[in-house]
């Protein structure tokens, strides 16, 4: 009869010694949600944006090496002697689904404000208005209308579009009695 | 005497003599400054008047512009309802566009010496400058990626609003304003620098 090997043993044996901390697990979840939601605001957002993700994605990958060394190690628990569903939950520490899903949100909470303010940015500096322009005279239309109207002798009336203004035309500087239009302020 | 009133003259003295039976030289002052002069000449059938427009900074900046008017109603000599037919802007007329606070945009007329802030938030922004010390305000609205409306007022009423569209290849912009009260709006055509 075989001797049967206890759990702990078995672990050991995978691990070269060493535990999984449930909370190695559980970073490697989040941080899977959480750039699932990056990735999708980063598809809306501009290169400002996607060249702060890919530095980003960048440290991720460093970390990713890490991560699948959990992920494989997950797997291996399978053939523990001691499986099945239950005891897989309590020997990779997986906390209710609830709660998972909240520090999940508080992530993406935190890191919200970020991804926008980065979108904001990436449009201001992509906007295709901004720059130096110059005027092409040739294409240019800007009608005016004026009218001059006689009010005997040299006086005459002149609108200009902003109120009517009488004066004599003998060449001194008059007030004109500025009739104001409210739309233009002061004529 | 195209753009006499577009900065707002309020408080300014106006003049007009004749230099010659088909010549007028039209002046308007402020505090002794001399702001703006302009040459009207009559054609010899009286039915178009040519105006040698000029507006004067304070910095010592001239704006020229020479405007060529049509006879529509009735009137001999100077007097008459006269329409533009021609527009011929002689200075430099240089347009800047920077970001505002973000996603918003600001448009700089140094001719104008007029800020536009806006923000696409449709909340009125007031402009910097002369234009915002007149209680001159400028709100926006994003149509689509190359269009944009800006809807400028003037104490809280409604002076203009400004179609800004980019062509494809957005080397050109083009400003059309729609007066409200006028028909035929101006439209300024830009090409990047």
């Amino acid at each position: 009869m075989a001797a049967q090997i206890q759990p702990s043993q078995w672990e050991a044996q995978r691990t070269g010694g060493r535990s999984l901390t449930p909370e190695a697990h559980e970073i490697g979840r989040c941080r899977s949600s959480i750039w699932d939601s990056v990735f999708r605001l980063w598809t809306r957002g501009g290169a400002g944006l996607r060249l702060w993700t890919a530095r980003s994605v960048l440290g991720e990958a460093r970390r990713g090496a890490k991560k699948q060394t959990i992920e494989s190690r997950t797997t291996e628990y399978s053939d523990r002697p001691d499986w099945d569903g239950a005891v897989r939950k309590m020997a990779i520490g997986v906390p209710p689904k609830k709660a998972r899903e909240a520090r999940v949100f508080k992530r993406i909470l935190k890191i919200l404000p970020a991804v926008c303010l980065a979108t904001c940015m990436a449009w201001a500096a992509e906007s295709p208005f901004i720059g130096d322009w110059k005027l092409d005279p040739s294409k240019t239309r800007m009608p005016d209308e004026m009218k001059v109207e006689s009010k005997g002798g040299n006086k005459y009336a002149f609108d200009f579009g902003g109120g009517v203004e009488t004066i004599v035309v003998d060449g001194s500087d008059q007030p004109g009695g500025l009739r104001r239009d409210p739309a233009v302020g002061e004529g | 005497m195209g753009a006499t009133n577009r900065g707002g003259y309020g408080g300014t003295l106006l003049s007009a003599r004749a230099e010659a039976p088909d010549t007028w030289i039209v002046e308007r002052k402020k505090d002794g400054r001399l702001l703006l002069k302009a040459t009207w000449k009559l054609s010899k059938d009286g039915s178009t008047l040519t105006d040698y427009f000029r507006e004067f900074g304070s910095d010592g900046s001239t704006v020229s512009m020479d405007y060529v008017y049509q006879r529509t109603g009735r009137g001999s000599g100077f007097a008459a309802d006269w329409q533009s037919i021609k527009e011929t802007m002689n200075s430099p007329f240089p347009l800047q566009v920077k970001a505002f606070q973000g996603d918003g945009l600001s448009f700089i007329t140094l001719v104008e010496k007029k800020t536009q802030d806006v923000k696409f938030d449709g909340k009125d922004y007031r402009n910097e400058g002369p234009a915002g010390d007149r209680g001159a305000s400028s709100s926006a609205q994003r149509v689509d990626e190359r269009t944009l409306v800006i809807t400028d007022k003037a104490n809280g009423k409604v002076t203009d609003t400004e179609t800004i569209g980019l062509s494809a290849d957005l080397k050109t912009l083009t400003i059309t304003t729609h007066v409200p009260g006028s028909d035929k709006p101006s439209v300024m055509v830009f090409d990047r620098k």
